[in-house]
Order: C-alpha cells, then sequence, then structure tokens
C-alpha cells in the first residue's frame, strides 16, 4: 500500500513538472511578428510590405485624388464619384472615405518600416550580414522618410512614431512639421551615406531605393523644408544632391519627351530616379481584399477597391471618346474612367509649336477605330445641310480609319463651320472637317473655368496619355484596369528644375537659368533651350520668378503627382491665390483658403482617440 | 422461491460471512437480511447496509440479501438510491428484513459535483438533477432537450426546426458580449465541448451546476454554468436486456396563410387602383380588368384558373422521427458491463432535410483487486445529416411548380425571377451534407488507498472528424453556375485527470478534501476546397478539381481560418467540505488555471469560491415542527472564468497584404508580411463573480420539496475589440473591458399530490427569471450602435424604429411633414425633429424572456401512467422574418396581410406602393417585432405497462407501450396569428414541428 501511495505521489509530479513546457504556445497555422522577423525571409517580406505602402498612392486613383486634381492643373471630371473634394464646401470633411484609405495606409506602412528598422538597427536581430543590413536598413529608412513626407504635406504637424506600435495606444501625438523633417532628413542622410553607387543598382534589384534615388528625394525635401524654413544652406543642399544626381552619369533626358512615356521605355527608363515598381507578374492583378480597411470605414461606405493592383494612370485622365460614332473602346484609346478634366490654365501653359510636351503629354487626336462606324448616314435631319455638299448625301459621317475627333486648346478660325446644332453627347461636329470637335471656347468659360455644360457635364477634355497603356490583357472587363507602367516618384528632370529653382532662391540665378536652359534644350522641338525659354518670357536669369517655376513644373510634371506639394511649397497665400486664379471650377475658387491646405484628419481616428480637438483647424 | 434459490442464498450469505467475518470484530454476531421494495415487494441489490458510527457494512447482493456481523444494540442504517433510508436497531433477531420505500426527496442521493461526489443534503451551492425518467420523457434527439423547463435557470431555444438542429442555452441569462454564453458539457467528469449528441436512453443524470461556489472547481471554464453529464453503469446481477423505440409522425405547428390566388388577384385590382387615373377606391372589382397588373405568366395562369399552393408543394405531409435503442447491462461482483447500440432517424418534413445516427456506448469497471478498480467508458457515434432549403414564401399561386406536361418550370415566376425551390429539394441538384464522427474514450483506474482516501485517474481520447459538403448544381433553364465546396474539421483532444479524495467522518464532523490535476489539451485540423463552375459536376463536391473559377483552399473572406489550432489547458483543482453534524455545512472550492492561449506570465489565474449551508431542519429546536422535514439555508459566493481567448490571441502575428511588390526586371515577387496582431500580453479571461442564496425545503415528509435560489452575477474584465486609432498602424486589438451583471430568482418545487395504492400523481414546477443588463463598453461610451449594445440593457435587443401605426385618412397635413401619405407607416419620431433619421430608432424590446417555466404532472393508475409537460416563456420580442418578407409593390407574393387601403383603415400593415420592392424598402424591418410569448404542452404522454403475468409468458420482464404528442398544442399572442412555432423566433423556412408517436420500452 505504502508503494502506491509512492507510486501515485511519482506519477503526480511527473505529470505536473511538465506542466510549463504543456503551455507553450507554437503558433504553427501561420507565423509570430517575433519569430518571423529574425528570419532573413521574413526581413525580406516585411520590407517588401513597406515598400507596398507606395501602391496605395503612386498610379492609384486616391493618390492622384490629393495631388493632381483639386489644383491650378487640374479639376473632376465626370464620373469622379467624390466630386465635392475638389468644390471645397463643407462635404469635403472628415468623413471623406478616400482620405481614410490614404491615412491607414500611409500610418501602416510608417509601422512596416519601424518594425524593420527596429530589428535591424541592433546588431544582435538583424538576420542580415553587416554589408546587407546597411543597404536594407537605408532602404526601410529612406521609405520611412517616404512616407512620413506624403503625412506631413497632407495632414501637417500629425502623429509621428520612431517605435514600432506596442500593445493598446489609443492615443496620437501632434509633432511639430520641423520635427517631422528633422527625421526625415536623418533618415535619407543615413540612406545616402551608407548606401553606395553600386547598391540595388543591378538589374536584378530594380525598384530598390538606390543612393540616387535617396539623393534624389533629399533634394526634393530639402528644397521644400529650405522653403519652408528659411534656411539657405537647406537650399544649398537641395541644389547639391539634385547636382550630384544629374552628374552621376547614370540617367540622360531624352531628345523627345513622348519617349519618357513610351511604354517600351517604361523599363529602361533613362530619366527614371526611382519608380514604384508594377509589372506583368500575375501577382498584380490580385485585388486587394481592404477588410482590413473596413474596420476603420463607417455604415453605408463602399469598402476600398483597388481594382486588380497595377497602375491605374491610364483610366483616370481618359475622355469618352466610345461613345461617338466612328470609334469603340479598344487598348489604344484605352478605358476612360473620366475622373479628372485639364484647368485652361494647364491647357494654356504650353507653347506647343516650340514645347514638345504638350504633344508628348496629351491626346487631342482620334482615329475611328470601328469597323462598323458606318450607321449614321448623311444627311442628317436637322444637321447643318449645304446644298452644294450633296456629294456627301448616303455616305457614313465616319470611316473606318479617318480622323474622327480633334480636340484643339485653340478657337477654330471663324471661317471654319461648327455644327453646333449636331451635337451628339455634346461633340460639335467639324462640316469643314469631316470629325467631332471640341476647340477652347468650348471647354471653358472666358474666366478659365471648366464649360461643364458644353462638355456633357466633364465627359470630354482634352486627356493626359502619359499613363496610356495598351499592353493590358483587355480593353474591357477583366485585366482592362490593371496597368504594367511603372510608376515614376521621381524623374531626372525634377532634379534640373529643383537645381534650379534652389540656386535662384539663394541668388544664383545664373547657374538656374543654365540648367533651366540644359533641359529645354531636350524639351524643345528644334533643340533650341534659349528660344523657347524665351517664349515663356525667360531670357536670363534675371526673368526667373516663382510662377515661372510652378508653370515650368506644370509642363514637366502634370499628372505626375507633385502638384499638391508644389504648390504648397511656395506658400500658403501664394497657393490660395493660384487656386482664385486658376481653379477649374467656380466654387473652388470662391471657397479655397488656408483651411484647405492641410487636409481634414479621419473621422476614425477623431473617434479612435475620442479627441476632437486633434482635428485640422476649420474641419 | 424454489429450494435450491433459497439454498444457493444460504450458500451465498454464508460465504459472504466467512469473508466478512475476517474483518469485523471476533465476538460479533451474524446477521443476515433480505431488503425489498416496499411497493412491488421486488428484490433490491447492491442496497448499502452500513452500521451507524462505524465504518463496516455490507451490501445487499443481486438476490437482495445481504449478511454481516453486529452487536446488539447498534444500529443498522439500509440505504439506497431512490430510496428513504432506514435506520434499524439489532436487537436479538439474526434476521433483518427490511422494506424500503421509494424517497419522495433524494436527500441521500449522491449527486455528481465535478471531481467528485456528494450526498445532495451537503451540498452548499446551487445544483440542479434531472432524473433519468425526465431525460427520456420528451422524445428528442439531443439530451439536452430535456433540460427545457426542467431545470429552472435554463432558458434554452431550438435554433431550428431543422432536422437534428441543436439548442442554444443560456444559464442564468448571457453575460459575454463576444465570447461564447453557453454552458459546457461534462460527460463522465470529461469536457465534452458544446454539442451534445448522446442520446437520452445513455444517460442516468444530468446535474446542472449554476453558481459560482459550485463551478468554481472548472475555473477559467465554469462562467456559464456546467452540465455533468452520467452515463449509464451496468449493475450486478443477471444481464438485463432493454429494447426501447419509438416512431413518430412530425408536421409544422402552426402555419403561415401564404396569398392564395384570390388574395393575388385582390391586390393586383388595388395596385391597379393606386396606379390608374380609370379606376378608384369605389370601382367594383368586377370592372376592373386585373390583365395589365399581371405578367405574361400570371396572366396565362390567371387564364387557365391556377392557384397553387406553394408552400404545400415545398412539403411532404408529415416527416417522421424513429429511434431504435438496444442496450444490455449486467455484471456481477467484480465487474461491470453496460452496452447499448442506438439508431436514431429524423426524416423532416421538408425533402432534402434528415439527420441519422448511429451510435454505440460502452461502459465496463471491473475491481481489479480489493484496492484498484479500472474501467472504460466509451461512446462512439456517427451522424448523418443533410441540411435542406427552408421554404421560399415569394412564390406566385398563378405561376404554378410544374407546366402542363408535369415537368418542373425551371424558373415559374417571370416578374421577380426565383428559381423553381422544388429544384433543390433534390440531392442531385443541391446537397449540404454533414459527416460527423465522434469517439470519446475513458479510461480510468481508482486506487482505494487508506480508509475513505482514494485517488482517482483517467485519461480520456476525443477524437472529432467532420465533413461537410455543400454542391449546388447547373438545372437546365436557370442561368447558374454549379458550385460546391468541402471541408474537414478533426480534432484531437486528450484529458488527463488525478484526484485523490479524502472523505471521512470524525464524530460529528465530515471532512472531505479533493485535489486534483487536470491537463487538457485541444487540437484541431482543418482542410478546405471550394470551387465554382466545376467541369465535372456530377458528384458533388467531390468533383471540385474540375472547377473553372474561385479554386480556394481556404474560406474566402475569411481572415481567421485557421488550418491548425491548438491550445491546451492546465488545472490545480481544490475543495475542501466541511459538515458538522449535517447542519453546518461549508465548500471552499477553487481553481488554478493555465492556459496556452494565454502571453507568457498571464498564464495562470486562480478562480475561488466559499459557501456555506445550515440545515435548519437539523436543529434541536425545530425537532418539533414535524411539518417541516427538510430546510437548508445556502450561501454562497465565488469568481470563475469564460475561457474566451482564441488561440495565438496574445501572440503578436504577420498577415500577408493581398498586393505585392516585385524587384527586379523581370520582376520577381516578394510577399508582403507585416505585422496585423499585436502582441498582447495583457489579455485575460473574462471573470464572472456570482452571489447566490438558496432556500431548500422538504415539508410533510417531504411531499413538497423544493428549493429557491437568489443570485446576483457580475461579470468584468469583459473582451471586447478595440478600434485602434489608424495611427496604431493594426485596425482592432482585443481588451478586457466591458462589464455586465445578472440578476435573477429560480424556483424548483415538487409536490407527491396524492400516492394511495394504486394511484399516485407528482408534479414538478420550475420557475425563473433572470435580468441581464450592460453596465460597461469600451471607451466608457453608453452605446455601441455596430453591435446594437446599450449600457442599462440587455445584451442582446432590438434597435429600431418604433411603428406606431399607418397614417390615416384625415392626417395627411401631419404625414406631409415626413414625406408621407396616408397609407405609409407611421414611425415615432423619438427626437421631435419632423424627419425620422437613425435618431429615431430606439429599444424595442429583447430576446430574452421576462420569465420561463415548466410544470410536469405525473400520474399513474395501476399499469397506466400520464405525463403532461407545460413549458411557458413569456414577455420577449421575437423578430419575425415573414413579415418582412412583404413587396408593397406587389410583385412577389407572400403572406396574406391585412394591408392599408382607403376603404380598410387598419393599423397593421401599410398600403400598397408602386415604388417600393421587397429588397429595397428597408424600413419593413419595423413590421417584424413581435410579441414572442409563448405557452405550449411540449408532451403528453399515456403509457401503460403490461401486466407481468402476461409479459413473463414472453420471457419479457417488463413491457410498457405508450403514445405521446410532443409540441403538440402552443398558446400564444402572436401565435394565434397563426404563425409557425414563435420558439425559435417565429422561424418560418423550417418551422419546428410537432409529434405524435408511439413507443415501447422493452426489458427482458
Amino acid at each position: 500500500m505504502k508503494r502506491t501511495i509512492v507510486y501515485t505521489v511519482i506519477v503526480l509530479l511527473v505529470g505536473l513538472a511538465s506542466c510549463e513546457k504543456f503551455l507553450d504556445e507554437e503558433f504553427l497555422a501561420g507565423d509570430s511578428t517575433k519569430r518571423r522577423y529574425s528570419t532573413a525571409q521574413g526581413m525580406e517580406n516585411l520590407i517588401s510590405a513597406a515598400y507596398t505602402t507606395s501602391k496605395i498612392w503612386y498610379g492609384k486613383e486616391e493618390g492622384y485624388d490629393f495631388t493632381t486634381a483639386g489644383t491650378d492643373i487640374y479639376d473632376y471630371g465626370q464620373q469622379h464619384p467624390q466630386q465635392y473634394q475638389y468644390t471645397f464646401t463643407t462635404d469635403f470633411n472628415p468623413t471623406n472615405s478616400r482620405l481614410v484609405v490614404l491615412w491607414v495606409e500611409l500610418y501602416r506602412g510608417v509601422n512596416a518600416c519601424n518594425d524593420a528598422i527596429d530589428v535591424l538597427s541592433d546588431p544582435a536581430r538583424t538576420p542580415f550580414d553587416a554589408a546587407m543590413t546597411k543597404v536594407r536598413l537605408s532602404e526601410v529608412r529612406f521609405l520611412r522618410a517616404f512616407y512620413n513626407w506624403h503625412i506631413v504635406e497632407t495632414w501637417g504637424g500629425v502623429h509621428m512614431t520612431t517605435e514600432p506600435v506596442k500593445g493598446v495606444v489609443i492615443t496620437a501625438n501632434r509633432t511639430p512639421v520641423a520635427d517631422f523633417y528633422k527625421l526625415m532628413l536623418e533618415d535619407l542622410d543615413f540612406a545616402v551615406a551608407n548606401l553606395n553607387e553600386t547598391d540595388n543598382t543591378a538589374k536584378s534589384e530594380y525598384g530598390r531605393v538606390t543612393k540616387n534615388a535617396a539623393l534624389a528625394i533629399r533634394s526634393r525635401f530639402g528644397l521644400t523644408w529650405g522653403y519652408y524654413s528659411g534656411d539657405n544652406n537647406m537650399l544649398t543642399q537641395a541644389a547639391a544632391d539634385a547636382q550630384a544626381v544629374i552628374n552621376s552619369g547614370d540617367f540622360s533626358l531624352y531628345d523627345n519627351y513622348a519617349d519618357v512615356w513610351a511604354l517600351e521605355n517604361n523599363d529602361n527608363n533613362t530619366e527614371n530616379i526611382w519608380a514604384i515598381n508594377y509589372s506583368r507578374t500575375e501577382y498584380a492583378t490580385m485585388n486587394v481584399d481592404p477588410d482590413g480597411y473596413r474596420v476603420y470605414q463607417r455604415s453605408g461606405d463602399k469598402p476600398w477597391d483597388e481594382r486588380e493592383g497595377g497602375h491605374h494612370g491610364h483610366l483616370m485622365f481618359g475622355m469618352q471618346y466610345d461613345i461617338m460614332q466612328g470609334m469603340t473602346r479598344d487598348l489604344l484609346y484605352g478605358r476612360p474612367f473620366r475622373r479628372y478634366n485639364p484647368t485652361m490654365y494647364l491647357i494654356d501653359a504650353f507653347h506647343e509649336d516650340v514645347d514638345e510636351r504638350f504633344e508628348g503629354s496629351f491626346r487631342t487626336v482620334w482615329i475611328a477605330n470601328n469597323p462598323t462606324a458606318t450607321r449614321l448616314k448623311w444627311p442628317i435631319a436637322g444637321w447643318h445641310d449645304n446644298p452644294a455638299d450633296t456629294a456627301h448625301y448616303g455616305k457614313p459621317i465616319v470611316e473606318f480609319g479617318d480622323t474622327c475627333i480633334v480636340f484643339i486648346k485653340r478657337d477654330w478660325p471663324a471661317t471654319d463651320t461648327l455644327i453646333e446644332d449636331a451635337i451628339v453627347q455634346n461633340y460639335v461636329w467639324h462640316y469643314n472637317r469631316d470629325f467631332w470637335t471640341l476647340d477652347h471656347s468650348l471647354m471653358f468659360n472666358p474666366d478659365g473655368t471648366i464649360r461643364g455644360e458644353r462638355t456633357n457635364d466633364r465627359n470630354l477634355c482634352i486627356e493626359l496619355n502619359k499613363f496610356t497603356d495598351p499592353e493590358r490583357a483587355a480593353a474591357n472587363g477583366t485585366g482592362s484596369q490593371r496597368g504594367i507602367r511603372d510608376a515614376y516618384v521621381v524623374r531626372l528632370s525634377e532634379m534640373y528644375i529643383n537645381a534650379a529653382n534652389a540656386l535662384w532662391k539663394t541668388g544664383n540665378s545664373g547657374t538656374a537659368y543654365d540648367l533651366l536652359k540644359q533641359l529645354a534644350d531636350k524639351r524643345s522641338y528644334n533643340g533650341d533651350g534659349a528660344a523657347m525659354l524665351a517664349s515663356y518670357g525667360i531670357n536670363g536669369g534675371e526673368d526667373l520668378s516663382e510662377e515661372y517655376f510652378l508653370d515650368e513644373r506644370a509642363r514637366e510634371f502634370c499628372g505626375e503627382q507633385l502638384r499638391w506639394f508644389d504648390l504648397k511649397r511656395v506658400g500658403n497665400q501664394m497657393m490660395i491665390q493660384r487656386m482664385q486664379m486658376y481653379a477649374g471650377n467656380p466654387s473652388a475658387r470662391a471657397n479655397f483658403n488656408e483651411k484647405f491646405i492641410l487636409r481634414p484628419i479621419p473621422q476614425v481616428e477623431i473617434d479612435a482617440i475620442a479627441d476632437p480637438s486633434y482635428q485640422n483647424p476649420g474641419y | 422461491m424454489t429450494l435450491i434459490q433459497r439454498l444457493f442464498r444460504t450458500l451465498t450469505g454464508v460465504l459472504l460471512s466467512f469473508i466478512l467475518a475476517a474483518t469485523v470484530h471476533a465476538q460479533a454476531r451474524q446477521i443476515t437480511g433480505h431488503v425489498t421494495d416496499a411497493q412491488s415487494g421486488e428484490s433490491l441489490p447492491g442496497v448499502n447496509v452500513q452500521i451507524v458510527g462505524t465504518t463496516s457494512g455490507s451490501s445487499t447482493n443481486v438476490e437482495g440479501t445481504y449478511s454481516l456481523s453486529a452487536e446488539s444494540g447498534q444500529e443498522l442504517l439500509f440505504s439506497y438510491v431512490g430510496y428513504e433510508s432506514q435506520t434499524i436497531v439489532i436487537g436479538n433477531q439474526t434476521v433483518i428484513d427490511v422494506a424500503l420505500s421509494v424517497s419522495y426527496e433524494r436527500l441521500d442521493e449522491v449527486v455528481v459535483v465535478g471531481y467528485g461526489t456528494m450526498k445532495r443534503s451537503d451540498l452548499t451551492g446551487a445544483v440542479s438533477s434531472v432524473r433519468e425518467e425526465d431525460i427520456t420523457q420528451v422524445k428528442a434527439a439531443n439530451a439536452i432537450e430535456a433540460l427545457q423547463g426542467k431545470v429552472s435557470g435554463i432558458d434554452m431555444v431550438r435554433s431550428s426546426g431543422r432536422a437534428g438542429s441543436g439548442y442554444s442555452i443560456l444559464l442564468r441569462g448571457a453575460r459575454s458580449l463576444t465570447a461564447s454564453n453557453s454552458p459546457i458539457y461534462i460527460v463522465d467528469g470529461v469536457s465534452y465541448g458544446s454539442d451534445i449528441d448522446i442520446n437520452p436512453n445513455d444517460i442516468a443524470s444530468m446535474e446542472v451546476l449554476k453558481d459560482a461556489s459550485s463551478t468554481a472547481v472548472y475555473g477559467s471554464r465554469g462562467a456559464n454554468g456546467v452540465i455533468l453529464i452520467t452515463t449509464k453503469q451496468g449493475t450486478a446481477g443477471k444481464p438485463k436486456i432493454s429494447f426501447d423505440t419509438y416512431y413518430g409522425i412530425t408536421s409544422p405547428l402552426g402555419s403561415v396563410p401564404l396569398g392564395d390566388a384570390e388574395y393575388f388577384l385582390r391586390m393586383s385590382r388595388d395596385y391597379l387602383r393606386t396606379t390608374r387615373p380609370e379606376y378608384d377606391w369605389n370601382t367594383p372589382d368586377d370592372s376592373i380588368d386585373v390583365g395589365p397588373a399581371l405578367s405574361a405568366r400570371e396572366n396565362e395562369g390567371y387564364a387557365r384558373g391556377e392557384n397553387f399552393d406553394w408552400v404545400a408543394a415545398q412539403r411532404k405531409d408529415f416527416g417522421s422521427q424513429q429511434d431504435y435503442h438496444l442496450s444490455i447491462t449486467g455484471g456481477n461482483e467484480q465487474t461491470r458491463y453496460a452496452v447499448a447500440l442506438d439508431h436514431m432517424i429524423e426524416d423532416n418534413f421538408i425533402p432534402n432535410d434528415n439527420y441519422k445516427r448511429y451510435s454505440l456506448k460502452t461502459n465496463v469497471e471491473s475491481k481489479v483487486t480489493k484496492w484498484l478498480n479500472m474501467g472504460n467508458s466509451s461512446f462512439i457515434s456517427f451522424t448523418n445529416q443533410i441540411l435542406g432549403r427552408g421554404i421560399n414564401y415569394n412564390m406566385n399561386p398563378l405561376t404554378p411548380a410544374y407546366d402542363s406536361l408535369g415537368n418542373l418550370d425551371p424558373e415559374p415566376n417571370d416578374r421577380v425571377p426565383f428559381e423553381n425551390p422544388l429544384i433543390d429539394q433534390n440531392p442531385d441538384h443541391y446537397l449540404n451534407q454533414v459527416y460527423d464522427t465522434r469517439i470519446f474514450s475513458t479510461f480510468y483506474g481508482q486506487l482505494n488507498l487508506l480508509e475513505g482516501l482514494s485517488f482517482r485517474t483517467s485519461l480520456n481520447f476525443d477524437l472529432g472528424f467532420q465533413r461537410n459538403g455543400f454542391f449546388q448544381g447547373t438545372y437546365e433553364g436557370i442561368d447558374r453556375l454549379s458550385t460546391g465546396n468541402v471541408s474537414f474539421t478533426d480534432s484531437y483532444n486528450w484529458t488527463w485527470q488525478n484526484v485523490l479524495t479524502y472523505d471521512k467522518n470524525f464524530g460529528d464532523h465530515h471532512l472531505q478534501l479533493t485535489a486534483a490535476t487536470e491537463l487538457i489539451s485541444n487540437r484541431i485540423e482543418r482542410g478546405y476546397q471550394s470551387g465554382t463552375d466545376l467541369e465535372l459536376g456530377n458528384s458533388w463536391w467531390w468533383t471540385l478539381s474540375s472547377a473553372n473559377q474561385d479554386k480556394l483552399i481556404a474560406p474566402s473572406g475569411d481572415e481567421g481560418w485557421l488550418p491548425l489550432s491548438e491550445k491546451s489547458l492546465a488545472s490545480f483543482i481544490g475543495r475542501v467540505h466541511y459538515g458538522w453534524k449535517g447542519k453546518y455545512l461549508a465548500t471552499f472550492a477553487g481553481r488554478y488555471d493555465g492556459a496556452s492561449q494565454l502571453a507568457p506570465g498571464s498564464k495562470w489565474d486562480f478562480f475561488p469560491s466559499a459557501s456555506v449551508a445550515w440545515r435548519i431542519s437539523e436543529e434541536s429546536f425545530m425537532s418539533g415542527i414535524s411539518a417541516i422535514t427538510n430546510l437548508k439555508l445556502r450561501l454562497g459566493y465565488g469568481v470563475t472564468g469564460n475561457q474566451s481567448v482564441d488561440p495565438y490571441s496574445s501572440v503578436g502575428s504577420i498577415q500577408r497584404i493581398p498586393m505585392y511588390y516585385e524587384f527586379g526586371q523581370p520582376e520577381q515577387v516578394v510577399l508582403g508580411y507585416r505585422t496585423f496582431y499585436l502582441e498582447n500580453p495583457d489579455l485575460t479571461w473574462e471573470s464572472t463573480a456570482v452571489t447566490n442564496l438558496g432556500i431548500d425545503f422538504g415539508l410533510l415528509r417531504n411531499r413538497i420539496s423544493g428549493s429557491i435560489e437568489l443570485y446576483k452575477s457580475h461579470t468584468y474584465d469583459l473582451l471586447q475589440d478595440r478600434t485602434l486609432p489608424p495611427t496604431s498602424a493594426v485596425p482592432v486589438i482585443t481588451q478586457n473591458v466591458g462589464e455586465t451583471k445578472t440578476k435573477g430568482i429560480e424556483v424548483t418545487l415538487r409536490t407527491v399530490n396524492i400516492s394511495s395504492g394504486d394511484f399516485s400523481w407528482t408534479t414538478d414546477l420550475t420557475f425563473s427569471a433572470n435580468r441581464e443588463e450592460i453596465t460597461y463598453l469600451v471607451g466608457g461610451v453608453q452605446q455601441d450602435l455596430a453591435n446594437f449594445w446599450f449600457v442599462g440593457q440587455p445584451l442582446s435587443v432590438f434597435y429600431d424604429y418604433d411603428k406606431i401605426g399607418i397614417w390615416q385618412l384625415g392626417e395627411e397635413e401631419e404625414a406631409a411633414l415626413y414625406g408621407r401619405v396616408p397609407g405609409d407607416l407611421k414611425l415615432a419620431d423619438v427626437n421631435g425633429d419632423t424627419t425620422i433619421s437613425d435618431l429615431d430608432r430606439v429599444v424595442l424590446g429583447t430576446p430574452r424572456p421576462k420569465w420561463i417555466g415548466g410544470l410536469n404532472s405525473v400520474m399513474t393508475y395501476k399499469g397506466f401512467d400520464l405525463t403532461i409537460f407545460v413549458f411557458a416563456r413569456i414577455g420577449h420580442m421575437i423578430s419575425d422574418g415573414i413579415e418582412t418578407q412583404w413587396s408593397p409593390d406587389r410583385r412577389e407574393n407572400s403572406m396574406e396581410r391585412d394591408y392599408w387601403t382607403p376603404n380598410n383603415p387598419t393599423n397593421d400593415y401599410p398600403r400598397l406602393n408602386p415604388g417600393l420592392t421587397r429588397s429595397g424598402w428597408s424600413e419593413a424591418t419595423v413590421l417584424r417585432y413581435k410579441d414572442g410569448s409563448f405557452v405550449k404542452i411540449r408532451d403528453l404522454t399515456l403509457g401503460f405497462t403490461l401486466p407481468k403475468d402476461i409479459t413473463s409468458k414472453a420471457y419479457i420482464s417488463s413491457a410498457r407501450v405508450y403514445i405521446t404528442a410532443k409540441n403538440a398544442f402552443a398558446f400564444g399572442k402572436y401565435y394565434k396569428q397563426g404563425r409557425y412555432d414563435p420558439e425559435y423566433r417565429g422561424a418560418m423556412g423550417m418551422p419546428i414541428p410537432k409529434m405524435f408517436a408511439i413507443g415501447a420500452n422493452l426489458t427482458f
């Protein structure tokens, strides 16, 4: 019996001694952050995730929404579902669902960077060797600076964090803009200092941050902070960074501006310093399932849908050509989502006779591509009926392969007969030339606002064709939205303009002029940059002005998701002034004020931290 | 009794006395006797015979005889479960025969209390027992059904009328917002999971532990209450073979009056009156050409005079339910066994909906040595459940299901195209089938170490294999792709328990100590595949690999789907029970639980309880009051938990982001994984503190007995998902923040109304009322509209606009303020801003009843027995789905309704409205809130036990036949309006059946 008791006790003790081990939890159907980030593969996954945040902005509708449109160069188009974003009424408020998406994803991006920085900064924890650690750490610090820049330039001095989020945090800090720039520039300094010229420049590393990318972005941020702070050293540094990139010999300007946007130059673009890499791989077709965002959205909001991944610039600026006799939707002309219309200011900013950038940026002519475009035949009752032209009778109005639509940025000569009573979907028939047309006065009111009533409430415009993508899988339906273009974040021409801008601002306008002329030499049809600059009123450094730089940036970068930042850099007063003068709709001209220069902080943030005072002023 | 038998009895008696003699005092005298049932005169085997004040004793053998040695003047205590104990002082006799009578209240009954047993009279907490005969009374697939109305404090409603459907059970209301509120089930000491599929015939007893002082031994799992199920054991004696069976036919209880052709035409005419200027409300019916209001196919049907009854077409007249249960029990002094085979079939009156279960239950226990018992209790079951589609109530009577050739018309309605619902009643076109296999086996050994000291160790394996297949095929004439999915869920669980019990009397002191350890390991593995447009769509989900679209290996949109989930729980359990003279009783119990789901450093938690009881009736000052047989006051307090944290919740984990980044030319994808769940080291269990005050009483020799429980509970550290600010980079984190409270009263009353000779009549009454309330929500907010949680309200409420009627003629001006016209819904403008907006929604009611009660009455006369069981659930609101199944544009048919017209100024249903479709009419929800109160006759059974002299000729030792009506009658405010059974929130697609059955219980 005694022995039994002893055995019993032994059994009990053995059973319980292993208790703590018994309670260890091993997550096998997924992985913990702790374990995953300690492996090289897991860290590469995390860094890839950090890069991916850029895809919420670049080549994406939400990104265009708050950079390109609602400025002096672009206004809303017919199909923009949230046009109030551009009329600057009280409807533009903290419940804006698109700002939620950007706000959420940017902070997730910053946190992914912080997660990676946290591990990589600790030599004991980094899963890479020292050299690789330096490269990857430079990349994520660059990305953190990059995302923080989007945050601070969109919402101002809001929440900033340098540590991974741990545990329950239901507060958000208010960090001064200066502190944002301090951290951003430190991060870029680190990247510039630690990346070698050869790091990430191999073809197999394309898309990763390089030393030149870090210099180029530091020139942009430095220029901006130089403007904000009035610190001339900052401007000098920005000019030096930009010139370093120009002088690196790694990039060159195209002779023809259109080549910048030629799809065949996509992967080897000589002007591209850093691009968000979109691809032809099947993965890019994946939808981003927005479950994670749904949590932040109010009932009634549609979940954000990322539409087949890929670059979406080709969808955004198109006009509705495909409703016209003679036209059918195809890969070349694209799938027009009609989100944005150019302002008169932008169209008129080009001297298209000398400047190849108008031709290189816009589409004004459509050739009839519909083989069955013979339905409508002359004469048409009620149309202009010229008895002398009876030769037309019985013939189709438009024939396959003929010019079908022509939009011009000037007015037609008074002798050209437009048949205004022959309006189909607001297109006007050009009787003398046998095509559908719109001209300047049909597109714009005399004050420069968009003539909605003549453009069928904005389904017609001169369209930006920098991003057209005839290599998509389909013209319509599945695969038609996924663009394979890379989104160029920073191009060589910006280095010329940034350097010139910074030098001019610090009194070195002669060198500034020289740089601008080098760029103009390439952008003018005849290679005579001086003449082109002269046509814009610039005969030397002394003619340069803030306005000139803004005009030049509009011509060079329209649609490239920079405009809001360019306007903001020059100061609130000038930004407001330009919006009052050039915005595409009267409401924006009347309403735009200082409050709108900072976007409203999404209500989901305010609700979660339960602090209404966190909101930006005026919302 | 034959001579041989007598000889045998004497011999065994002598033999036994030799054995016993070795252990008792030499000078003692040998006493023998025969113990019988006072009423039937049958021998009672296994009766405990104890010499009072000593540990010596014996028990009767299979013949009901005993033998022991004792001295004159000592007292013999004869006790047997279910019988009144008797004490006899030994005089000069050597033979003491005793007749025991059935007890009215089983104070000596041994009650299972978790990791041990206790005499009912020693209990200090709130524990209800369900008797064996109650468990099989109401014929059900699910043994849990026996608890409805039989145990106060339990509120259960059937989840649907589907064959084999389960119950949703709340014990003393709900307390958790996001976690389960279901009690846990313990079968033969081991956790069984939430789905009880055990045949009622296999169950010996069920105990419901209700208060925290009783459930504290279940620690982090005890907060929702514990239901202990003890399966039947064999008894020593000659083999007993029993066969129980019944066969019943089922049909819906009540019916929904779906609009017939006449009603549809009336609606169509009224529709024309609202839309055509040439007709008005005074136009006689026969001068309205109804044709223009009908679609082409409806016009054809109208011309043919169709009046097709779609509801009748979608169901069979009757379904059936049958059960065959064969059991063999028996054993000898050393070994006892019980084996039972069961086959249960439920075939719903809705085609393609049925349930079959096959089960095997075995129990073996053996006394290996004097100090060692070993045994095994196993349960193996296989179920095959086919889940049909519910009845469609929108089909049009003018467009029948079959064409003129008698073929199924794939899409009879041409106005709003519905697939013909009869298509999917054919398993070739639609099959949703679950195979469920369960193997639950417990091996145990018990060491009887010292007197009063025993050690029991048990090891349980619980393996479950479930396959869930779904298929919907194409059908010529309707536009649908074949689609299917199949999932496999395998669970592997084991439990190892060690229980040390010390139970001893020291004079007036009684001490029971229980110390136990338990290790529980759960592992679930899952597999899934689905696909659409099956190229080989000929064999359900077995051809998913031929899918052309949407091939998935995890359910789409289910972020939390894990192919592997593991958790483990380690526990130390202790209980001290002390009693003095059986008068003053105290129990202290506690459990120390460590769980794998919680973060290191927070894994362990302690759940304590204390309770005391005072048996006032044992006091000397009560001895004069003969009317009071039993009076006990109990008071308990304890804290228990709700083990509601999912595995891996405290681990910070990553998630793949669905968009990828590519590097290089050509591009190489690097998948993006980043933090999605933060480490959550503070996560812990929800805890509930309960104070329970109970009174047990027995009057007039326990002819009237019962108990009253009063309780208050406070649940805190409730798990709630806290939405984090986006600046925190992850969407939500689970926190222990909310608080709820419940309080209530429970009454149980058993009376023996008549007990005289051939006639007896007993009634059991239960009553309970529970109030629950949210007292704190995350962030300190007063309401959470996303979940319809409101501080101060029950955990589940109906929150909507308040319908106050219909705008009537003469109220045009006021109605116009709200943009409405006479005939429209009149909704309460709660905030008085003359618009009806979200802000005008109010809490309309709760699905929780004000009170529930059950009354069971059993009468026996000679061989006859009559049972009536009435169940009431009163004061709750239901949301009746069919009320929203109305299209005011009359495009779809539905239940016949009394809708408003200028000539019919009703306040029930609004006017026909050409602009409102069924799906587009969001305000229709206000029509569906109804008083769900009902009273039901759950069971009405008349049985007849055949006389012995007849049955014995057929070698049958007892035979009972019965007829029973289950769920046959219901009464209720809403029920009277002709809807289906209100028990499940007015379920109509799968109505809850009523059943008439005949059955037999035979014992050989």
